[in-house]
């Protein structure tokens, strides 16, 4: 049976005829020349339509790019510079300030450990850590305004040697006056140990880290009167307290102390140290020790300008040595173009 | 490679839906009779018609994008048009979608006589295609349509029952209904 029974048979092909020669309609002009119109304008309009669609496509692709490398950039100019911007946080400095209260509303702390409980990793303010033997256990201390002041005193250890020597009246005066901007910690009771503060092990490793002094050991009496591990500054102190005499440390506690009170910036310390030692304290060896005694190493910038200064001064020894203590202590530490080939 | 100069109507369709609006031309010429036809013939009124019209090929315009080749050209040309006609029925012609609910539709021996039995009708060809055209009024919407798709779209049973939504014995026997009717009704016209 066929599927078209109309045009299969005559009749269904005469009716197939019949129709198309009556069916001869069409759609008006007009309404032909309105959905061509429309058609027409449909398919215009589409490639226009993906046309924009791409060109905001890819300016957001491109907002997006342009975003990203900035981000990058900035991230990567930020951790170039990291080190240079010596600039702890709160959260850092914290830790240590509220450890010197503590060891100083204790007191019965040594100054010694509490220091050690400041110890920062040179890493953590931006330098590299020391690769040597840990011997001291002395390191960068860290925390609001006491690096930059810390800092400074490593440099009175380094030149106490060269000064003690020169009697340079105005060096000491400079050199006290930065202590006595320094940050008051608990003196004397020296001999009080405090408990050994809970370290991280980070924190630990970072303990051992030796001072540039380091490398010198420590006089037998000093260790014999100090358990905890001291730095080679304190052995150079024991030097001049052993070789200077003791009325020498007793004019330079009180000169010391009189720039204390003079200096606006320790006098606010002072105040707000209620724990503080007396003069009569400050004058004594004991103190005068503890006072001296190296808390943290300068920064390496203030360190190599030493060795400059030392350089200058002709004393080329002192500054090789110098020089090569920085060296083990801050391996890769970019020296400048003077340093670079060594002292001549 | 030179263009196709008889191209297919899915062909023109994928053209036009990837932006060559003359390709749509083309297509338009092609089945813009047969679809104003079936439509003029399904609604009874041409203005009507004209209104379907527009919207089936404005339809087939915005669906453009979408399309793709998955049955004869005419056969999705046409399920639009019967898609708009439906939805005509519905909105104004109530009646006439109860035919499309009929599964076969009546049996035969329950078709009417043809009303062309008046010996006054003239013999000739144009009152024979008059003759025609009214008794393709007269039947049904559901066997009119199968009878018009078949006729101005060239379909297959099997298309006709694709453009329509029914299965392929429906439409066969909607096809099969409308030309005995329709012959029916001839006859009648010649004997008389």
């Amino acid at each position: 049976m066929s599927q078209f029974p109309i045009k299969d048979d005559d009749r269904g092909a005469e009716l197939s005829a019949l129709y198309r020669a009556a069916a001869a309609d069409a759609p008006p002009p007009a309404l032909d020349a309105a959905i061509l119109a429309a058609a027409h304008r449909e398919a215009g309009a589409r490639p226009r339509s993906l046309g924009f669609s791409f060109r905001r496509t890819a300016r957001a692709a491109l907002s997006i790019a342009a975003v990203l490398v900035l981000s990058v950039s900035l991230v990567t100019l930020m951790r170039e510079e990291a080190p240079d911007a010596v600039s702890p946080s709160p959260e850092q400095g914290a830790p240590a300030a509220a450890n010197e209260k503590s060891l100083t509303a204790e007191g019965n702390t040594d100054t010694r450990d509490a220091r050690r409980a400041d110890v920062q990793t040179p890493k953590s303010i931006g330098l590299k850590p020391s690769n040597s033997s840990p011997s001291t256990g002395l390191a960068m201390p860290r925390g609001p305004d006491f690096g930059e002041r810390y800092a400074q005193r490593p440099s009175d250890k380094l030149t106490a040697k060269v000064e003690s020597r020169t009697a340079d009246q105005g060096s000491s005066m400079k050199r006290r006056d930065q202590f006595a901007s320094a940050p008051l910690l608990p003196r004397g009771n020296s001999d009080l140990r405090a408990p050994e503060p809970q370290r991280q092990p980070a924190a630990a490793k970072e303990e051992s880290a030796p001072a540039p002094a380091a490398a010198r050991p420590p006089l037998p009496a000093e260790t014999a009167k100090n358990k905890a591990p001291q730095g080679a500054v304190l052995g150079k102190l024991a030097e001049s307290k052993t070789s200077a005499k003791p009325a020498d440390a007793d004019r330079e506690a009180d000169t010391s102390t009189r720039a204390l009170k003079k200096d606006s910036v320790g006098k606010q310390m002072a105040d707000a140290a209620p724990a503080a030692p007396p003069v009569s304290q400050l004058a004594s060896p004991e103190a005068a020790r503890s006072r001296a005694e190296p808390s943290a190493e300068p920064t390496p910038e203030k360190w190599l300008e030493r060795i400059e200064e030392l350089r200058k001064q002709g004393k080329l020894d002192e500054a090789r040595a110098s020089l090569a203590e920085f060296k083990k202590r801050y391996p890769d530490y970019r020296l400048p173009e003077s340093l670079r080939d060594g002292i001549r | 490679m030179p263009p196709n100069p008889n191209p297919s109507d899915e062909e023109l369709m994928e053209r036009y839906r990837d932006g060559d609006a003359a390709a749509f031309d083309v297509l338009y010429g092609r089945h813009k009779g047969g679809v104003f036809r079936y439509l003029v013939r399904q609604c009874g009124n041409r203005g009507t018609a004209e209104e379907l019209f527009q919207d089936v090929w404005m339809n087939l315009v915005r669906a453009r994008l979408t399309y793709t080749v998955q049955a004869k050209f005419t056969t999705y040309l046409y399920r639009v048009a019967h898609n708009r006609l439906i939805d005509h029925y519905r909105a104004h012609a109530g009646g006439a979608l109860a035919s499309f609910d009929a599964a076969d539709g009546p049996q035969l021996d329950e078709v009417p006589a043809a009303r062309g039995a008046d010996p006054a009708v003239q013999a000739d060809v144009k009152q024979q295609a008059q003759r025609l055209l009214q008794l393709i009024d007269e039947l049904p919407a559901a066997q009119r349509e199968a009878f018009l798709l078949q006729q101005e779209s060239d379909m297959s049973i099997e298309d006709i029952a694709q453009a329509t939504g029914v299965s392929r014995e429906t439409a066969k026997s909607r096809l099969r209904y409308a030309v005995v009717k329709l012959r029916e009704g001839m006859q009648h016209l010649e004997r008389a």
